[in-house]
């Protein structure tokens, strides 16, 4: 399938044409200063490649992005392979038990290492091309015909170095990158509470310990990862969006207990796919949190994952794990989802992440994860698993008409309306917005776009600063 | 004719007239053609066996499939305007053998299908293999997995049942 190509011209709106790469550094930033206006964002945001080029560079690859799960690379010597803001990245498990994450490509003329997803190094990796070899953790190994390199300074040359190694950090197993070689700590960017969302999906088993299980579902979308990212805290959709998916489920649903053919206990699905027709009252009293950075807590006071059946000798399992206290705490904190910006979206209950990729302006790539709590009974993943499949999967009965929104804003906002009917330059966010944000944290109702304007914020921050920028 | 032989004659007139009402938009007819415990299954990975405690792209019993089906029909199932449609193209199905388990006709149908809204066409490649309970009088499907070629790629949303 070929990706939307936008006619769309970013200049018209900013004066500067955002399309034209010289010196385009200095150009989109000024731009973007002007993309979002405390409670609107403009269309260029969503359309503008130089904008999309300036988000890899300045959002992208300055925050701790969401790589993989330690789980993925078991051994010594795995590896998986993926690429973040376009720089191919490999994950690799080291003898000491840790990992490291290499750019994927040789330090003699370039070729990836490896074009696998994953896949096992033994004690070395070593390049297809010229048989360079790197022990895991990067470092030169060996080259062919060394006496070649005799007398030339190779030693001091950058390719003696190996394999760059990207700032890494693994929280509970989940492993973060940060590709520019400065900038915040994890700790620093992603704040304790956020960290504590973690901790809750990961205590949700006795063992304190989260597995991935099997590989994840990936679903393309035609769409700018922002459309994606917003409708992760955007409640009041459901309802409207998801209709025809939770009036079907409680059509069939009443049939069968009309007829006497329901079973005794609510299946999985339903209790899965019913939520989805919560009204207004009950979406604000989710209530929600969000943090500097763009981070944010939707459904700090219920979700509509709240109602969920309980799991005969789960309970007792995690109050032995944990004491009564904390297990009540872990046990009773299922928010809806918890963002943090800007790659991930994930739940503690069921125990499923999102892996937001973009792939261009008006393309996005969704990794959705499943995890094993580790020492709980099975029919926890067999809720996750069910959850992903009807909620997130190219099959999904519920996603297909967020998808199908998402696309169609995309080419909506692309189309003709810049200037002549000036409604149409601009998303609006006002739901809410009353008096100054600072983008610092707060706690908001369930259906304030808060907790999209603060996205928002922090991307215009991310997007404004040039530290670090390459000369 | 030999009873197996027609028994497999008629197996397969099934797995072609399931093709048809796909194609055809016949979604209760197609979901009749499922025994009360019938599942329909698109695997994640050709290696998995379990579809419920692996990932899978879908898993659906009758009742989800009923809930799929109802859908189909509801006036704010917005992602079906304009419905789509498909067109389903299979080889020859194989006879693989009575499962001695449960007795179930076991086939394998490498197929070849094109979904199509609107503009936009998406064609899919893969194998599905239909477990079949054969009656004096009726074929049904107890199991469709279906594993498609590239089935751990970034899929794009696909909007009807394969």
């Amino acid at each position: 399938m070929q990706p939307f190509a936008s006619p769309y011209n970013a200049s018209m709106k900013t004066g500067i044409d955002l399309t034209a790469p010289a010196s385009s550094r200095i150009a989109p930033a000024v731009a973007a200063r002007g993309l979002f206006d405390g409670e609107r964002v403009h269309r260029d945001a969503y359309l503008s490649e130089a904008i999309y080029r300036l988000e890899q560079t300045r959002l992208f690859a300055r925050a701790w992005i969401y790589l993989g799960h330690v789980s993925q690379t078991p051994q010594v010597g795995d590896f998986i392979a993926l690429s973040v803001a376009d720089v191919p990245l490999l994950m690799v498990r080291q003898p000491d038990g840790g990992v490291v994450v290499l750019i994927n490509r040789c330090a003699h003329k370039g070729s990836m290492m490896t074009c696998a997803a994953s896949g096992h190094a033994g004690r070395a990796l070593r390049c297809p091309y010229h048989a360079w070899a790197y022990r895991l953790d990067g470092s030169l190994l060996a080259v062919p015909i060394r006496e070649g390199y005799e007398g030339t300074g190779f030693s001091s040359s950058e390719a003696s170095r190996g394999l760059a190694q990207v700032a890494s950090t693994v929280y509970r197993g989940f492993v973060f990158v940060r590709l520019s070689a400065d900038g915040p700590s994890f700790d620093e960017q992603v704040p304790a509470d956020m960290r504590a969302c973690i901790d809750a999906m990961a205590d949700r088993s006795p063992e304190g310990r989260l597995e991935v299980a099997g590989p994840c579902l990936r679903t393309v979308i035609d769409c700018n990862w922002k459309i994606y990212l917003e409708n992760v805290n955007d409640t009041v959709h459901a309802s409207v969006t998801h209709e025809s998916s939770a009036e079907a489920a409680a059509q069939v649903w009443q049939a069968r207990v009309e007829a006497g053919t329901a079973s005794p206990r609510k299946p999985m699905a339903m209790e899965q796919l019913l939520p989805f027709s919560q009204g207004s009252d009950f979406l604000e009293r989710m209530g929600g949190r969000v943090f500097q950075g763009g981070h944010s807590i939707l459904g700090i006071h219920a979700s509509l994952h709240s109602d969920y059946s309980a799991i005969p000798g789960y309970e007792d399992a995690m109050v032995k794990a944990w004491g009564a206290t904390r297990a009540a705490q872990i046990l009773g904190w299922s928010p809806q989802n918890a963002v943090i910006y800007p790659s991930i979206a994930f739940k503690s209950m069921p125990q499923t992440l999102r892996v937001i990729r973009p792939l261009g302006v008006s393309r996005t790539q969704v990794e959705v994860w499943a995890f094993r709590a580790v020492g709980a009974p099975d029919v926890l993943l067999e809720r996750t698993l069910t959850y992903n499949r009807i909620v997130f999967s190219p099959m999904s009965l519920v996603a297909h008409d967020d998808v199908q929104v998402f696309e169609s804003i995309q080419r909506a906002l692309a189309s003709g309306g810049n200037g002549g009917n000036g409604g149409h330059e601009w998303v609006n966010l006002q739901r809410g917005a009353r008096g100054e944000e600072s983008g610092a944290e707060a706690t908001t109702g369930g259906t304030d776009e808060r907790l999209i304007r603060n996205q928002y914020q922090a991307w215009a921050t991310a997007l404004a600063d040039p530290a670090g920028d390459s000369p | 004719m030999n009873a197996e032989s027609a028994a497999t004659d008629r197996a397969r007139a099934l797995i072609i007239e399931e093709a048809r009402l796909l194609d055809a938009a016949s979604w209760s007819a197609w979901l009749s053609l499922y025994d009360v415990d019938g599942l329909y299954w698109v695997a994640l990975d050709p290696g998995q066996s379990d579809p419920r405690l692996e990932q899978s792209i879908a898993c659906e019993d009758r009742l989800l499939l009923a809930v799929r089906v109802a859908r189909m029909a509801h006036p704010k199932a917005w992602s079906l305007k304009p419905m789509p449609r498909t067109q389903h193209v299979l080889q020859w199905p194989v006879f693989e053998g009575i499962d001695p388990a449960d007795g179930l006709y076991c086939f394998r149908t490498p197929f070849s299908h094109v979904e199509v809204r609107g503009e936009r066409r998406i064609p899919l490649e893969g194998t599905v293999r239909h477990r079949l309970r054969l009656g004096p009088q009726s074929v049904l499907i107890v199991q469709k997995r279906i594993d498609l070629v590239d089935a751990q790629s970034a899929l794009p949303s696909l909007y009807l049942p394969l």
